[in-house]
């Protein structure tokens, strides 16, 4: 196992650096200047500024010279905030983002688990069905639909929860169930299939003529089986949540890092652009091998097979 | 159980929608009755900001929010407040030598927030780091836009014996509180407003130097010389501003503190003002509407000095060269219907360069009193299609295919296709095809001429007409049209030698808007309006066409 993760982190990196090589040459496509006010300034001025910066630079240079940046830790400073340091940017956002995704996550994954065992073994009652009409919806409404809704009932109307902001447990509560709405819904409906055909798998139906009670053979064998595409599921969607939580993070007023994302490719804010990418790919990647490493656990063929490859 | 429990939360979501849906009819109540001016207990305005800070450093601030934050911690020789100067740091007005070109200033005792006095030192550094290259100044145009002396020569590259040697500008500290500043041409009519603008405040040079890279990242990091000092500022998420006891004018400030949050979403801003978290919120399309109906009392309007124009391309679009064809694409655009239907917020159609409001000249009238209040006469549809018939058969052609570029952005999607629809519809034969890029390559397809017609805006620079006129002439940067016209030209260069002579300066200005609008070079579209909610609870708080965005330095609070 350890030898298999450490095999895993090496490839790991060359991911990583071939993700921030690519990026950086697309990045030099951009067109425009990474200066707000290009347009008010001469040719000479605006020639002196990319001096200042590096950016007459030919682009090898500027690569080798940002890589030898990036391996000493420094990610550079924002062109659109004055100049400060991305890593301190980035830092003080991320975690931000990192929690509401987090929560929005282990909420939704574990309800959406246990809505899907119970429709999958009521498979055909009323119940089921429910399920399946809520997590149809869940997936097909976006999330900032759910968010507008809840933000103006339990904000506006009811006054229970603040509108907008982050700080104590009641300022997650909104933003964190819209979230956690899709997640809940696409986890309900995987689990709610697996569980349908894990049921009349053969093992079942012996491990039921053993003579075992209906919760051993639920949760020792059904559920164990049914849970490996979902975290195969999970993984993907943990990123998607954290690096995606934009709208949600804008129209909760939550100071996370999705807008800074987007804001430094509008305004060619160079070093940010590189920032977040390599977090966004780091986590990524580091979210792949935990649940690689899930798999593991959860089925122990998976571990074997792994630590001989 | 469990069944039911599942059903009664789809039940209960569905409950959720159908409020939505009826909140959209009902009102919410709104206690604004009679007013009045008994101070309320707790001086705190909490207000919210489409954007974050970008920058504290007064030399780096090109946009509004940084602007914004720097004009209420800071002070100037001059303030602006509703539109017109008072003396801030400045005592009084100023010695103005015979041939108006040296202006000699006192200072008033005033300090610093660490309590160090304020001095023409200070101000003479502030200057010169604004034009010092290494200080990575932006808007340092500015100190040539002013005509302050050798600035010009400082900030052109090419100047070799000049550029960056910033200890030739035109200012000079005769002691700790007197300022001298010396002018290439008689001082300009927009001269004390624009001292108001943080690239002219003063800066310490110890502290600016002790703080090294430091310098402005934090608000402990900036030395605070206006009515506030920004108390804490958590980077995207929220500020606050403390009243500063030790400005010259504490006696003027009356709210204690003002909390800001960062919000980037206007339905989100709008929630918050209606659950009371912030006292104004500014408004645009339906939610105009939407408030007006239920807090008609709390609505309040006014003209910005941004003006928004399309440019026509007539450098490398031959045909674009033919005036009637320029005449038929202004006449073929309903304006009134555009700021009507898609803004709602207050903007005016325009068919004038300068805005209306923002600047008054010697005679004491508007820029738009003295030259046609609501612009040239633009023409209606019946207009278009005959200068349109007439340029056909001036080019020889029966159909005419025009790019049209603009910015990206959801509001310019509407914007852009109810321009070109009108073109089209009442220029039959034209073809316009929308082409929307990012505003880094906007600007560069701009530039480079590759467009027929730009959407684009401007803002003043300085409280004056020649920030929106100069820009005009021939073969000026910001002039993508290819547009020349010599008698222009010489109006603008004259307007600029002539500031000693402020009546002739006017005229000249008016006459040359007149002789603009004769060419048509541009499309102007419209002056921008801005609509806002504001408690009734609050006075005080403007918003004025130039100076600080949103002014709440003599701000109250009332009881009702």
């Amino acid at each position: 196992m350890g030898r298999y993760i450490l095999k895993r982190i090496w490839y790991m990196i060359i991911t990583l650096y071939v993700v921030i090589t690519l990026t950086f040459l697309a990045m030099k496509l951009l067109p425009g200047t990474p200066f707000k006010f290009a347009n008010r300034l001469t040719p000479t001025e605006l020639n002196t500024l990319k001096h200042y910066y590096g950016l007459d630079q030919p682009i090898a240079v500027q690569y080798v010279r940002y890589m030898w940046n990036l391996l000493h830790g420094n990610m550079g400073g924002s062109f659109q905030f004055g100049n400060e340091s991305v890593a301190s940017l980035l830092f003080a956002k991320f975690p931000v983002s990192l929690d509401l995704g987090m929560e929005a996550i282990i909420i939704g994954a574990i309800l959406g688990i246990l809505l899907g065992i119970v429709s999958g073994l009521r498979r055909g009652t009323a119940l089921d069905w429910g399920t399946m009409i809520f997590a149809t919806l869940g997936i097909s409404i976006p999330s900032f639909i759910f968010a507008g809704i809840l933000q103006y009932c339990l904000g506006v109307m009811v006054q229970l929860f603040p509108v907008a902001g982050w700080g104590g447990p009641s300022y997650h509560v909104l933003p964190v169930t819209s979230l956690a709405v899709g997640v809940l819904a696409e986890v309900a409906i995987f689990m709610r299939t697996e569980m349908v055909e894990v049921i009349n798998q053969d093992y079942i139906v012996t491990a039921e003529a053993k003579g075992l009670t209906r919760s051993a053979v639920v949760f020792k064998h059904a559920v164990r089986n049914a849970l490996i595409p979902v975290v195969t599921i999970l993984g993907p969607l943990t990123a998607a949540i954290i690096t995606g939580s934009l709208v949600i993070e804008s129209i909760f007023g939550i100071p996370g890092i999705g807008s800074q994302f987007v804001d430094s490719i509008v305004t060619n804010d160079y070093p940010m652009i590189m920032g977040t990418t390599e977090l966004y790919s780091a986590l990524f990647i580091v979210t792949i091998l935990i649940v690689d490493i899930l798999y593991g656990i959860i089925d122990p063929r998976i571990r074997v097979s792994g630590g001989h490859s | 159980m469990r069944s039911r429990a599942k059903w009664s939360l789809v039940l209960s979501l569905a409950l959720a929608l159908s409020l939505v849906l009826s909140a959209c009819g009902s009102s919410s109540s709104s206690s604004s009755s009679a007013s009045s001016n008994t101070l309320a207990k707790s001086q705190v305005l909490n207000l919210a900001s489409t954007a974050d800070i970008p920058t504290l450093d007064p030399n780096l601030a090109t946009d509004t929010t940084s602007t914004n934050v720097i004009e209420m911690t800071e002070a100037g020789l001059t303030r602006m407040h509703d539109n017109k100067y008072q003396w801030d740091l400045a005592a009084g007005a100023p010695k103005v030598s015979a041939d108006k070109k040296t202006v000699t200033f006192t200072l008033r005792n005033a300090k610093w927030s660490d309590g160090k006095p304020i001095t023409a030192q200070d101000f003479v550094y502030g200057w010169q780091r604004q034009n010092d290259p290494a200080a990575k100044p932006a808007y340092n145009f500015l100190f040539t836009a002013v005509g302050i002396k050798n600035a010009s020569k400082i900030e052109d590259p090419t100047n070799k014996q000049f550029y960056g040697k910033y200890n030739l500008l035109g200012v000079k500290a005769l002691n700790s509180k007197t300022l001298q500043i010396q002018l290439e041409e008689p001082i300009p009519p927009f001269f004390y407003s624009i001292l108001s603008q943080p690239q002219f405040m003063p800066l310490r040079a110890d502290f600016v130097k002790k703080q090294g890279s430091n310098f402005a990242m934090g608000p402990s990091n900036v030395l605070y010389s206006g009515p506030f000092i920004l108390s804490s500022w958590k980077k995207g998420s929220n500020w606050t501003y403390k009243k500063n006891p030790d400005y010259w004018n504490a006696k003027a400030t009356k709210l204690t503190q003002v909390n800001v949050q960062y919000q980037a979403n206007l339905s989100t801003r709008v929630n918050l003002y209606k659950t009371g978290k912030i006292d104004a919120v500014s408004l645009t399309g339906d939610f105009v509407n939407n408030l007006k109906a239920t807090n008609p009392k709390e609505i309040h309007s006014n003209l910005t000095s941004g003006t928004f124009f399309l440019y026509i391309n007539q450098k490398t679009n031959k045909y674009l060269k033919n005036l009637d064809l320029r005449k038929a694409i202004n006449a073929s655009i309903d304006r009134n219907s555009f700021v009507k239907v898609l803004f709602n917020d207050g903007s005016v159609a325009s068919n004038y360069v300068v805005p209306k409001g923002f600047t008054k000249g010697p005679d004491g009238n508007d820029f738009r009193g003295d030259a046609p209040v609501n612009g040239y006469p633009a023409g209606n549809a019946s207009d278009a299609k005959a200068l349109w018939n007439k340029a056909k058969k001036e080019l020889g052609i029966t159909k005419l295919n025009l790019s049209f570029l603009s910015s990206n952005g959801d509001q310019y999607k509407q914007w852009d296709e109810y321009l070109a629809n009108q073109i089209q519809t009442n220029l039959p034969g034209v073809t316009v095809t929308i082409n929307q890029q990012p505003w880094a390559n906007y600007l560069t397809l701009n530039q480079e001429f590759k467009f027929d017609l730009a959407f684009s805006g401007w803002f003043p620079d300085y409280q004056d007409p020649m920030t929106y006129l100069d820009m005009w002439t021939t073969g000026n940067a910001q002039n993508t049209t290819g547009w020349s016209n010599k008698k222009f030209d010489s109006l603008i260069a004259n307007a600029k030698a002539e500031t000693g002579d402020p009546a002739k300066r006017w005229a000249d200005m008016v006459s040359a808007e007149k002789t603009m609008m004769a060419d048509y070079p541009i499309v102007p579209i419209y002056q921008e309006g801005q609509t806002w909610a504001q408690k009734p609870t609050v006075k005080g708080l403007s918003q004025p066409s130039y100076g600080p965005q949103v002014d709440f330095s003599q701000a109250y609070i009332t009881t009702k």
